[in-house]
């Protein structure tokens, strides 16, 4: 298990130099010049040169290119930003927990309502709570965020004046941005409940277990919902992956300082070191959440993690042989 | 069904839990009084609320003020900085830090500092700190450009409270220029010891604000400077709040969240007019829009051409769709509230002679131009009628939109044909109003005209304002008829605050002086 967590971790270290790459490539070919954003349009060409000097935006792309990667490497430094001057490690770290923060609660609060609604309506198929679940979830599934949040700030800030429009200083605050990415996300995750569980509830162990006379409750969540949790699981996770980059709509619509919006500001500016630090720890984030899924899912099913046992102990039964060959 | 009731309660209560751990912030109420820096003789302790709550549309890049081009930027500086001048409320220059001057020569001006100015960490303000500033002014790449008038090689300190300041030319707008965000008097000692980059965080004034808290991406707080050589604010705490959507300011004003909201959107003022709640404050800006033709690029080289498309549109029917009451149609090259405006315009919307002079230029049987323009939405409404009126006349339109830093970068390539954009001069001169004209300026424009270069310099040169206004006067009604621009509107600076915020008195250039407000007891 341990090797196949190692073995992960050296993966990501391809993936991350792709992405990098092409990042990189991508901010490079964007027409801009982050100098002449930076000085405006009243700039002198001549200003304007000195400044793509000292920023290193007239050395070629491979040059720029190995002296960040470089740069991460040797010193953990992400550069520096354009814009404020900070280090990019700085102005990421100060919006990533807000982020997170959102993630963690829109993600509780869609795991909480899809789970239990999935089940529902996957055992009492064809139900007038089945139907409604999928119509909501249709809706959940088709309402564009951006439309939602505005909705629930006309209802809930304006007419009812309630809940606060805009900030995310406290549990208050917290409250109209998570139901506005939760319940969109409880609706995929409704529906993925929903088919996952209404595969394992016709597979000849239920019906056995229903016939050794175990309560419907046991059934269902003992022996159904661990069968039916690899999707789901795959789902919670992408969704969770999806918010830690930050939901850039829902961050402008309510005005949090996130991610999303550091990016979306970042990529306006031509702030490339910070665009570029961003992703990289977007893809790091994403990749990390991708092994954690994947080691829940040996828990989920112990037939994966015997797969992950017996892969090491095959590796390991073909290096003693090889090692034995070597020395006969 | 059961559990799912149970289910559904859970939820419930969660919500009512979350809802009750938290409060809607509301602003403590203690007292302070009505007070102008430097103006006014109020103390603080009588006002209703001691926190004033503004919201503005972008986070400030740096409070370093030679590296700052953003308005958003001056918004907060004016609080935490204090410049030599200052323009009062009818843009006549009166004292800062500078209690008065002289004129030595066309050259020369001596400025005599107040004394026992200090800054906020406890230094003393001297001429040292000043000549440091303008020394910065004119090498920092967010000032450079905009103080390369200034001499600051040959300017010299006198003694601890006098300095000589000298120009490289006659130099009319130099206390504007003084005056201006740019000119803010940095402490020489706390920069250099702290850096640039860490002073832009954890700036040092002598303004009636220190900054005491930056929570990055949602807001900065400021707190009352208790050494402040001024008249005191009225309440202790100010907090600048960042809220980028025009619609999501208004909504704070009116739920309470916030006291006061700058750049209020044009199709949110009716809504807060009919509030009685809130107050809208607006007035004539800075900001003048218009739309440029590439002077050199076919067929905007041909005078028949670029008067063809001014007169095949209809500007006030323009402005009315995409601005409503926020702006007027623009009838000079400058806003009002700029020294030197004088109505000229606006032109007059004649599509019969528009089709004859296309006519005349080898257009008879029409004519493809292309704008490009930035997403503002105000310049989509704008192309989009124009487009229509320009195909009366038999022109097509390609109206191409990109992002700012696109447009920005083949503006100074001189790839943009024809452009919509703007500009706010934020110093109130004409020199900085009409910068776009000189052959020099390389950007959307490309004029190459040595008879406006040489009323340009005639302007920036003459110290009597008599004469000043009248060589102005004269250069606008002569570049009028060269057609190079197509002017739309001037946009009113529209601010809105809650009906206790009292002594708030719109700024056309977004930078209101905070620490003059007060709450109604």
């Amino acid at each position: 298990m341990y090797r196949y967590i190692i073995k992960r971790i050296l993966m990501m270290i391809p993936v991350l130099l792709g992405v990098t790459f092409v990042i990189f490539s991508m901010m490079y070919i964007s027409e801009g010049d982050p100098a002449r954003m930076i000085l405006g349009e009243g700039a002198q060409e001549s200003e304007v040169e000195a400044l793509r000097e000292e920023l290193g935006l007239n050395d070629p792309f491979l040059t720029r290119y190995v002296n960040y990667i470089k740069g991460i490497v040797t010193k953990g430094d992400l550069g520096t930003s354009y814009v404020t001057g900070r280090s990019v490690s700085e102005e990421i770290f100060d919006r990533w927990p807000t982020t997170m923060l959102l993630a963690v609660l829109s993600v509780l609060l869609a795991t909480a309502i899809g789970i239990p609604a999935g089940i529902i309506s996957a055992t009492k198929q064809y139900s007038i709570f089945d139907n409604l679940a999928m119509v909501l979830a249709l809706v959940g599934v088709s309402m564009p965020n951006f439309w939602q949040g505005l909705v629930l700030i006309l209802v809930f800030s304006v007419y009812l004046n309630i809940l606060p429009p805009s900030g995310f200083y406290g549990p208050i605050y917290w409250i109209l941005p998570a139901v506005t990415i939760g319940t969109s996300t409880a609706a995929t995750i409704t529906r993925m409940t929903r088919s996952s569980m209404l595969d394992v509830i016709h597979q000849d162990y239920i019906r056995t277990a229903r016939a050794k006379g175990l309560s419907e409750r046991v059934t269902i969540t003992r022996h159904a919902l661990k069968n039916a949790l690899i999707p789901i699981i795959t789902t919670v996770g992408l969704q969770f992956g999806r918010g830690l980059g930050g939901a850039i709509l829902t961050e402008s619509i309510f005005s949090i300082p996130g991610l999303g919006k550091l990016m979306v500001d970042s990529i306006k500016a031509r702030n490339y070191p910070v665009v570029q630090g961003g992703v990289l720890f977007i893809a790091i984030a994403f990749s990390i959440i991708n092994l954690v899924v994947d080691i829940l899912y040996a828990f989920a099913d112990p037939r994966i993690k015997s797969q992950y046992q017996s892969q090491s102990r095959k590796k390991k039964r073909s290096t003693t042989q090889e090692k034995a060959g070597e020395a006969a | 069904m059961k559990r799912f009731a149970q289910f559904v309660s859970l939820v419930l209560c969660t919500t009512m839990l979350l809802s009750a751990c938290g409060g809607k912030p509301g602003n403590p109420s203690t007292s302070g009084i009505a007070s102008t820096p430097g103006t006014s003789s109020a103390t603080p302790g009588t006002s209703s609320k001691n926190e004033l709550k503004v919201a503005i549309r972008a986070e400030p890049s740096t409070l370093d003020p030679h590296n700052s081009t953003a308005l958003a930027n001056f918004a907060v500086q004016r609080v935490v900085y204090d410049t030599l001048v200052v323009q009062d409320r009818n843009g006549e220059i009166v004292p800062g830090l500078a209690e008065s001057w002289e004129v030595i020569d066309e050259l020369t001006i001596r400025f005599h500092l107040r004394s026992g100015v200090k800054f906020s960490n406890g230094a003393e303000l001297t001429a040292e700190d000043v000549l440091f500033s303008l020394q910065r002014a004119t090498t920092e790449k967010g000032s450079a450009s905009m103080f390369s008038s200034f001499d600051a090689e040959n300017s010299e300190v006198i003694d601890p409270l006098t300095i000589d300041i000298r120009v490289k030319q006659p130099f009319a707008a130099i206390y504007n220029y003084l005056a201006s965000a740019r000119g803010d008097i940095i402490c020489k000692s706390a920069l250099e010891e702290m850096g640039a980059e860490a002073y832009g965080r954890s700036p040092v004034g002598t303004g009636p604000f220190v900054l005491t808290e930056w929570k990055t991406g949602d807001s900065l707080v400021l707190t009352r400077n208790e050494n402040y050589w001024g008249s005191k604010p009225a309440y202790e705490k100010l907090t600048v709040r960042v809220i980028t959507e025009a619609a999501n300011r208004s909504i704070e004003l009116e739920t309470g969240g916030v006291d006061i909201i700058y750049d209020v959107a044009a199709n949110d003022v009716e809504r807060l007019e009919s509030n009685d709640k809130v107050k809208v404050v607006s007035g004539p800006g800075y900001k003048f829009s218009y739309i440029t033709m590439n002077m050199s690029m076919a067929p905007f080289d041909d005078i028949r051409v670029r008067e063809a498309l001014i007169l095949a549109l209809d500007m006030p029917t323009i402005v009315n769709v995409a601005y409503g009451n926020s702006a007027t149609v623009a009838d000079s090259l400058m806003a009002p509230t700029v020294f030197g405006y004088s109505k000229i315009g606006p032109y007059e919307y004649n599509p019969e002679r528009a089709k004859q002079l296309l006519a005349e230029a080898g257009y008879a049987n029409g004519l493809q131009v292309t704008v490009m323009l930035n997403e503002d939405r105000n310049f989509i409404d704008v192309m989009e009628v124009a487009q229509n009126m320009w195909r009366d006349v038999g022109v097509e339109t390609d109206i191409q939109i990109m992002d700012q830093a696109t447009l920005l970068s083949k503006a100074a390539n001189g790839e943009v044909p024809m452009g919509v954009t703007n500009s706010t001069p934020t110093t109130g001169d004409p020199d900085h109003a009409l910068m776009i004209w000189p052959t020099s300026y390389k950007s959307f424009l490309r004029n190459s005209n040595t008879k406006i270069d040489e009323y340009l310099e005639a302007g920036k040169a003459a110290y009597d304002t008599t004469e000043r206004a009248a060589i102005y006067k004269e250069a606008m009604e002569y570049m009028w008829q060269q057609y190079n621009l197509i002017p739309i509107c001037f946009t009113n600076a529209v601010y809105a605050t809650g009906v206790d915020v009292e002594n708030f008195v719109c700024h056309p250039g977004n930078t209101p002086n905070l620490a003059e407000v007060t709450f109604a007891p």
